[in-house]
């Protein structure tokens, strides 16, 4: 609970949370990233490249994710590579467990209602 | 063709509302994406879907991105202090750079405050006489009437007492004044004294938009025959002459013999016209003066809901009434309103805008110069521009930062510039002639303070801009690595600028020298009269104590007195004198012809004048004789005519024993056949560049003027004779009094008095323009010798003869100098037509002008660039080598 330096980043845009639960599972190109996120059925309508690069611009600003060089392509085809850093991790982990700590103190809402 | 390379339209375009940093860092990737999404699209109807989702898209995100930045940008903004964080640094270090090169920063405010100086002095004057308004309540609405001769397009303010009546009866929207002026003698308030006043047909204070102080203004009720004598007075009239009596209302004040009623108190300052002290009715007394006598002069004014134009045209129609109602005068007549204000100075407009044109250039020229300067200067700052740029200030930065050191020195120029418009204003005020109207109002007021402060905006850009975007265009070529050298560019815009001061300063040159040669020609002017040694005074005596045979006796008297006088040669009357105020026009019967209608007889200046005239002034006499004692009322009535009536009438007869008949009468009443005993020269009777009239001189003891000049010449050694004819004349008549005593050789330097004004601003004003383009010239020649100060010595190292290294360096100042004079020519053509109502016996291709004037410009410029030419010969070698 001591990481102080990752609390400043939260709470995380649910879009850029996304981004850095994608990315954990290794490095991705933009394509990529939005397959994955599209694959989640909770999401919200089409991500499109305007907002996905804006999120992946303010997320490389702060330093919580970074552009890697990727597999081996054709020059042509080279395409930019993401990658969580160590600061996005533990950014991540904390936003997880914020919104865990939230959904415990709202734990009845998750039961079914009354018929 | 690579997948990379394909490009989506319909992409690129929505990625154009994006930040610039956005799209270079992820356009490429954000296009990519969109084109493998569409791939993933199956039908044509999601395409559609999915191309306007990603408009919607790119809209919020780009709003967002501008947003974003508009309030970083904002905040950055305000935390540095508005801007002027920046400012002050760039102040400070600007003051700190100027100081740092104080030769530099003086030469540079010296000529700056030179030209905005002057410039501002000579608008202070154009402000003063041409902008301000009259110093009467809406004065816009006040007008001036004139009678048009549609026949020769001649114009001229007089018109007849019925005129004016018919005016006032028929156009609606004008209230009319007609005046004409009169020098009346008061006596019996200390001695006898001259004042001026004013004879008038209805209130001239309520036209002009005054109240009178005390009691009331004159009405056309007053204006009636055998009317009351009654009179408004000027408030100094009221202070000085009459104690300030409150009880003035009914005192009554003699004037030239006739006891006046005073019923009226003008308010303090009102002067209308010509610093009138009283305002007389005319009392339409003088008889034979009806239709055609035109002796008044109207002014009035338009209603307020009423235009020029309206009351123009309904003025028209009451002229055309009047030539059909009355042919035998107003046949040829159109009677035309025009603005006073415009009235007053039509006759310095022309020369105000010419001298403010003028001293522009002289501005402009300066501006030149100390662009030159700057450029210069930027050169040698190149590396520290250069440094700052890769130290990662923007152009803007840099630009702002030289322009503000230029700021600093136009704001200095200017505050100098002040100091020297106000000792340059009060320098113009004093020398200016007499006769520039309104020229007491010119001094800096507000307007013209706002006028300098504009032109110091003005002049900063001139010569600030250029260096600066210059200086900043070596910055590619700085960061670059590459040495930083003189640019070529620089060079060529300091010899453009070159150019356009040497265009300039011949243009301003070749006016002065035709202003120059205008006064030679008119000091050539053969005036007809004799200048040295004579002197002149006015004389009126009062009908009501001379009838017209006494005021020829009397004259006589006082002539033949004067004449005997130790010291004085000749001593003779006459009215209607050159360079004087009063003149007669009358058209003239030629009885040896046969008879034509009034309108289109001859119109000649008629002159009564004594036996003692032609030798006191003189004239010269031309064939026959002059008259003399025999010339007498009841002998036979005789006229001399001048030799312009002499070419125009009598070119194919001798005019000698035959018969005129003026159609004027001034004491007698009648107007008889008059013999031509003689002819004389003409004389220049308005100024030394009017054609003379045609004239009819007629012995005064046959006319009966009351009123004219008499001119004494002294013999050498002799200085003055006007204390004796005081003396003379008071003992004849102690009601009397001389005045307007002057010598001829003030007449006629007053006479001269504009041109000569004109001439000296302009000849200064082209002097400094020559010497600001010569130091240009020169500033400019030796930086280029000194850039080439290695190949000059290369060059003598080879075998150079120091003769052409002369010839080269100096080709290359005379070179500017010859585009300059060539260019100066078509501006100065456009000069010349401006100059032209100032000109006079000269114009624009005056072959000495336009040869000596450039012959002197290249001369100078050629000194200019010949010392720096010089000194590159003598360049040794070795030093040359070692200057890298």
């Amino acid at each position: 609970m001591g990481d102080s330096e990752a609390f400043d980043f939260l709470p995380l845009h649910p879009e850029a949370f996304r981004i850095l639960v994608v990315l954990r599972q290794g490095e991705r190109h933009g394509y990529a990233i939005v397959k994955e996120l599209e694959r989640d059925p909770g999401r919200p309508g089409r991500v499109l490249p305007a907002n996905l690069y804006r999120r992946i611009r303010t997320l490389l600003e702060q330093g919580l994710i970074t552009e890697t060089d990727g597999p081996d392509e054709p020059e042509d085809e080279r395409r930019r590579y993401f990658a969580v850093t160590r600061l996005g991790e533990r950014v991540a982990r904390a936003e997880a467990q914020r919104m865990r700590g939230l959904l415990l103190g709202a734990s009845e809402l998750l039961e079914p209602a009354e018929p | 063709m690579t997948p990379r390379r394909r490009r989506s339209r319909y992409f690129r375009l929505l990625l154009g509302l994006f930040p610039r940093e956005v799209r270079e860092d992820f356009g490429d990737e954000m296009e990519r994406l969109y084109r493998e999404q569409l791939r993933d699209a199956r039908d044509a109807t999601s395409r559609f879907r999915y191309r306007a989702a990603v408009a919607g898209d790119a809209l919020s995100g780009a709003w967002n991105e501008w947003e974003t930045r508009t309030r970083a940008g904002a905040r950055r903004w305000i935390r540095e202090g508005m801007g002027m964080g920046g400012w002050r640094q760039d102040l400070t270090f600007g003051v700190r750079t100027l100081a740092r090169r104080p030769g530099f920063t003086a030469a540079a405010v010296l000529t700056l405050a030179l030209g905005i100086g002057a410039t501002v002095s000579i608008f202070s004057v154009v402000n003063g006489v041409l902008l301000d308004p009259l110093p009467y309540p809406d004065s816009d609405r006040l007008v001036v009437l004139w009678n048009r001769n549609t026949e020769d397009g001649t114009r001229g303010r007089g018109v007849d007492h019925p005129d004016v009546r018919l005016i006032q009866e028929t156009v609606p929207g004008l209230s009319l004044v007609g005046f004409s002026g009169t020098r009346p003698t008061v006596t019996g308030l200390g001695d006898p004294t001259v004042v001026t006043g004013v004879r008038v047909t209805d209130g001239l204070l309520s036209v002009m938009g005054y109240q009178p102080q005390l009691g009331r203004d004159l009405t056309a009720a007053d204006d009636v025959l055998g009317g009351p004598r009654v009179m408004v007075v000027s408030h100094d009239f009221w202070i000085d002459m009459l104690g300030r009596d409150p009880d003035v209302l009914g005192r009554t004040v003699m004037l030239s013999g006739g006891s006046w009623e005073i019923v009226g108190v003008a308010p303090e300052g009102f002067d209308f016209p010509n610093g009138s002290e009283l305002w007389l009715p005319r009392r339409h007394d003088q008889e034979g003066c009806d239709h055609g006598c035109r002796i008044l002069n109207a002014v009035g004014r338009i209603d307020a809901d009423r235009t020029l134009e309206e009351v123009q045209s309904a003025l028209t129609a009451t002229s055309t009434r009047l030539a059909e109602e009355f042919p035998d005068v107003h046949r040829d007549d159109m009677l035309e309103l025009q603005g006073m204000l415009d009235y007053e100075v039509a006759d310095v407009r022309a020369a105000l805008w010419v001298l403010l044109g003028a001293v522009g250039m002289v501005l402009l020229i300066a501006c030149a110069n100390v662009a030159n300067l700057l450029l210069v200067r930027t050169n040698g700052r190149r590396s520290e521009v250069a440094l700052r740029a890769t130290l990662g200030a923007s152009r803007m930065r840099i630009v702002r930062q030289l322009l503000t050191e230029s700021a600093l020195l136009g704001i200095a120029g200017g505050v100098l510039g002040l100091l020297v418009a106000y000792w340059g204003t009060d320098a113009l005020v004093g020398l200016a002639p007499e006769g520039l109207p309104r020229l007491d109002r010119a001094s800096l007021d507000g307007k013209v303070v706002a006028f300098a402060a504009a032109l110091v905006v003005l002049v900063t850009a001139m010569f600030g801009v250029l260096p600066a975007l210059q200086a900043t265009g070596a910055r590619g070529a700085a960061r670059s690595g590459r040495r930083a050298a003189g640019g070529r560019h620089a060079g060529r815009s300091r010899t453009a600028l070159l150019v356009g001061e040497v265009a300039l300063s011949l243009t301003l040159l070749l006016g002065a020298g035709l202003l120059m040669r205008t006064l030679g020609e008119m000091r050539a002017v053969d005036l007809g009269f004799d200048v040295e040694r004579i002197e002149r005074f006015r004389l009126s005596l009062p009908d009501a104590r001379y009838d017209s045979v006494r005021v020829g006796v009397f004259l006589q008297e006082i002539e033949d007195e004067l004449t005997r006088l130790p010291g004085v040669a000749s001593a003779g009357w006459g009215f209607g004198v050159p360079l004087a105020s009063g003149n007669i026009t009358a058209s003239i019967m030629l009885t040896d012809r046969p008879e034509v209608p009034p309108p289109d007889r001859p119109a000649f200046a008629v002159r009564p004048s004594t036996p003692g005239f032609l030798s006191a002034t003189g004239t010269q006499l031309v064939r026959g004789r002059w008259f003399d004692s025999r010339d007498v009322y009841g002998s036979q009535p005789v006229a001399v005519i001048n030799q312009a009536a002499l070419r125009a009438h009598y070119a194919d007869r001798d005019p000698l024993g035959l018969t005129i008949r003026p159609e004027v009468s001034w004491g007698f009443e009648t107007s008889p056949e008059h013999t031509i005993v003689g002819i004389v020269a003409d004389v220049a009777r308005s100024g030394p560049t009017e054609e003379p009239d045609p004239a009819v001189y007629i012995p005064n003891t046959q006319f009966g003027a009351n009123s004219g000049y008499m001119s004494i010449r002294l013999e050498a050694g002799a200085t003055t004779a006007i204390p004796e004819a005081r003396r003379i004349v008071a003992e004849r008549d102690p009601g009397l009094a001389i005045w307007d005593v002057t010598t001829m050789e003030e007449v006629v330097s007053r006479a001269h008095a504009p041109t000569v004004f004109y001439t000296t601003l302009l000849s200064v004003f082209s002097v400094v323009a020559l010497l600001l383009a010569a130091v240009g010239l020169y500033g400019v020649v030796a930086y280029a010798v000194s850039q080439r100060t290695r190949e000059i010595g290369i060059r003598i190292a080879l075998g150079a003869a120091a003769d052409e290294v002369t010839g080269m360096v100096l080709r290359e100042g005379i070179r500017p100098a010859l585009l300059g004079i060539g260019l100066g020519f078509v501006l100065s053509w456009f000069g010349a037509k401006l100059l032209s109502s100032m000109l006079f016996g000269v114009g624009w291709g005056d072959p000495i002008t336009i040869v000596t004037v450039p012959a002197l410009l290249l001369a100078v410029t050629a000194v200019a660039a010949a010392i720096p030419a010089r000194r590159a010969s003598k360049v040794p070698p070795a030093t040359a080598l070692r200057a890298e």
